[in-house]
């Protein structure tokens, strides 16, 4: 029961006073009588205004309140106290998602009744999605977007750091994401009427919308709850990790095509190319995630030295276990295009995915570079900087030094050399699958050998 | 085993060793001063200790719990009041203690009777109902020391608790640590200041650079190291002799009209040379050794280790 929770209970005392509790329905009731006395069909008006007073109090309010639940903790030096106590991780999760923004849920509850009401007598467009899947919506979106604020403030006091603007902004786009993704879907299932094709089951969007939503939702308050328990320091293994690393591909390759005679037996092909583009996207928010951690590092060879097996593999990096799921995509998908019938003069997938994978363990290296030296206090700003200049900066002053040479010498380079030209300058700062491997892979292949021997000197340096 | 036993803890932050391999234990019931100059890493060792900051590798066990195993389970058995620690400053006093009190899983069970005789305890019975902002220095301190002690903690952890207080204040939290120490608890204060401690010690853990350079049962160490003793009365040459057989005496003054040596030996030799002085007539006014404090204690334990490096 969640009135039992402590850190819920807590929030109530702070949140909730009799002229706050009175306050809610006069307020509500006010701006409801207004717009009942404006117009005739005031379901209808009722049913926006609740809307966009909801969008106001959860997505803006609420998001401010959950960004701010942790942040304040360190700040007032507080967080000590919950950490040395005995309240699990999962109580006080649910303890901060629900405690924070009581009274804004005090606020949204009461909104979400209005709109489902008002939903149910106004004059309802087809185009509109039912009435409970809409408030199944809101209020999904509503509690990720706050799980998400509360999770970011988590791993920002990690770093000492007590700002909200960061989680607050998470929180928001997330949020905003979800709602935008569901009023897209609800209303394109009732214009278009049409199925979703999931592992070749004809599903009605909505229900899919929903599923898929609940699917998420887990994910992020596990996320939530692992975070926690990484601050009330329990060992975190990278088993959650590699479990959605796995389900997320699962699930994204349900909406492969299964009609064979369109894909014929590039299907497979496809499905692998898939799964090693979102893992690569997942290896780099892992490896992002863990690359401040010098510690972690430490432990766990630490562990591996002592041979305690269990305690290293509490203490693996989180990309480690992606990296292999990744490397066993990238051998697939390159056995798989060795086949001649996927031989293309245009794009060769073995260029591509060698040279993103390099482009990976460059910029694995440079973060470790950056942010593994604790004395580094310049770390966002060289982040920023580095980011600029390999993909913004040099990419656009070599590519435009090539482009106004070859305008400015005509007979220079002909049309076709100038393509293959720009297509190499390009393999310089991206992955590309140009149709030479090593032009695709050399250049990355340099650039991560240089960060690899910038970390390796920072390293020794440190000791 | 003490109650709470190190083992070869080692701690890094920002890629600097901050405690280096450092052992120790701690008898049940003592009181510990953690002394050592700013920046010696007491903080960060009660901090080890707690688990709140993860050892690079060694093993802390807690009441025989390994702390960085099974840290909540060794937190039911530990106190501990930060140097910085923060009060939920809208909250009255009852409402603070009563959330610590569910944060411990505490059963509701009579709990208010609870709370109410930990507020007695630390004396801010009166302020129960006060909103914890409202509260001074002295009062948030005491405080903060009733949220640690909420689940009967075997072990206290006190950061620089006496820190910023008035000397009223001092007072107070020395006789609260005295109750504390009669009821048996096992305490660890870190704290720079040696005269802080000096009431309620029992034992001192120096610790400097990252290392623990002594661990001594204060006790045990006033007995064993030399103490200066002033005499005063109307002393003949005889009477100086007699004084200067006495063994383990050396380092006889006479001046400003009284006798000042070095005797050997703590309060049992005391009384063994006052004795044998009443003994063989010789007309003592007055006889006072000087007090051992942990000041002089710990300017002793930097002596013998300059000793020992030359």
């Amino acid at each position: 029961m969640i009135i039992l929770n402590p850190e819920f209970h807590r929030n109530l005392w702070l949140k909730f006073s009799v002229f706050r509790l009175a306050a809610m329905p006069i307020l509500v009731g006010m701006v409801a009588g207004i717009v009942m006395t404006q117009d005739l069909s005031w379901a209808n008006d009722i049913y926006t205004t609740a809307m966009y007073t909801y969008y106001l109090v959860v997505f803006l309010w609420g998001n401010f309140e959950a960004a701010a639940t942790i942040s304040s903790e360190g700040k007032n030096n507080t967080w000590d106290f919950q950490r040395m106590s005995s309240i699990g991780p999962w109580e006080l999760s649910m303890g901060k998602l629900f405690g924070s923004v009581s009274y804004v849920w005090y606020f949204g509850i009461t909104l979400l009744l209005i709109i489902f009401v008002s939903d149910v007598m106004r004059v309802s467009s087809p185009a509109n999605a039912p009435a409970l899947a809409q408030i199944a919506y809101l209020a999904l979106a509503g509690i990720m977007a706050h799980a998400t604020a509360i999770t970011a403030s988590i791993e920002n006091l990690k770093r000492k750091n007590y700002s909200s603007t960061a989680p607050f902004l998470s929180g928001f786009i997330v949020g905003n994401l979800v709602l935008a993704i569901t009023q897209k879907v609800s209303y394109t299932s009732h214009t278009l009427n049409y199925t979703v094709n999931w592992y070749g089951i004809e599903i009605n969007p909505e229900i899919f919308m929903i599923g898929s939503l609940l699917f998420f939702f887990v994910w992020v308050i596990v996320a939530l709850q692992r975070k926690m328990r990484e601050e009330l320091q329990f060992t975190n293994s990278p088993i959650a990790w590699t479990l959605f690393t796995v389900l997320f591909t699962a699930y994204l390759w349900g909406y492969m095509p299964a009609n064979e005679h369109t894909w014929q037996n590039k299907l497979f092909l496809a499905k692998s190319l898939l799964t090693f583009i979102i893992l690569s996207a997942l290896l780099y928010i892992a490896v992002y995630g863990e690359a401040h951690n010098l510690n972690k590092y430490k432990r766990f060879f630490n562990f591996l030295r002592q041979k305690s097996w269990l305690r290293a593999w509490e203490n693996t990096p989180m990309w480690a276990t992606t990296l292999l799921f990744t490397l066993a995509a990238f051998l697939v998908t390159n056995i798989l295009t060795a086949a001649p019938e996927y031989k293309s003069k245009e794009f060769l997938i073995g260029s591509f995915t060698a040279s993103l994978l390099l482009f990976i363990l460059r910029d694995g290296l440079a973060l470790h570079f950056v942010l593994l030296n604790g004395q580094n206090k310049h770390k966002k700003f060289m982040l920023v900087f580095y980011y600029l200049m390999v993909y913004f900066l040099l990419p656009f002053l070599c590519l435009s030094a090539l482009k106004s040479l070859h305008v400015g010498n005509p007979g220079w380079l002909d049309i076709a050399q100038f393509k293959e030209v720009k297509e190499i300058v390009t393999g310089l700062f991206l992955p590309t699958g140009l149709s030479s491997f090593w032009i695709s892979v050399i250049p990355p292949l340099a650039q991560a050998l240089l960060a690899g021997l910038a970390l390796k000197i920072s390293l020794r340096r440190m000791k | 085993m003490g109650i709470v036993d190190v083992k070869n803890l080692n701690f890094d932050y920002a890629n600097k060793n901050i405690l280096k391999d450092i052992s120790f234990d701690i008898a049940q019931g003592s009181v510990t001063a953690l002394v050592g100059p700013n920046g010696a890493g007491k903080t960060t060792l009660l901090r080890c200790l707690t688990n709140l900051e993860t050892p690079l590798s060694g093993n802390v066990l807690i009441n025989g719990i390994p702390v960085c195993d099974r840290p909540r389970e060794a937190h039911r058995h530990i106190g501990y009041l930060s140097d910085f620690f923060g009060l939920y400053e809208d909250l009255t006093v009852r409402q603070c203690l009563t959330y610590m009190a569910w944060c411990h899983k505490i059963p509701t069970r009579n709990l208010q009777e609870k709370i109410e005789a930990i507020a007695a305890e630390v004396e801010i019975t009166k302020f129960l109902n006060e909103k914890a902002g409202t509260l001074s220095r002295g009062y948030r301190q005491r405080l903060g020391v009733g949220l640690s002690l909420v689940h009967d903690p075997k072990i206290l952890l006190l950061d620089e608790p006496a820190s910023g207080m008035d000397p009223e204040a001092r007072i107070k939290l020395s006789e609260l640590m005295i109750r504390l120490r009669q009821r048996g608890m096992t305490i660890i204060v870190s704290s720079h200041i040696l005269a802080e401690l000096e009431d309620y010690c029992t034992d001192m853990l120096v610790i400097r650079d990252g290392e623990i350079k002594s661990h001594v049962l204060l006790k045990d160490h006033q007995a064993t190291t030399e103490t200066v003793i002033h005499c005063h009365g109307n002393f003949t040459p005889e009477h100086i002799a007699t004084l200067a057989a006495f063994t383990g005496l050396k380092d006889i003054r006479n001046e400003d009209g009284g006798l000042h040596f070095t005797l050997e030996g703590g309060q049992d030799r005391h009384a063994a040379l006052l004795s044998h002085l009443v003994t063989q007539g010789v007309p003592i006014e007055s006889f006072t050794p000087d007090k051992k404090t942990l000041k002089t204690v710990y300017m002793d334990l930097a002596a013998e280790k300059e000793d020992s490096k030359a």
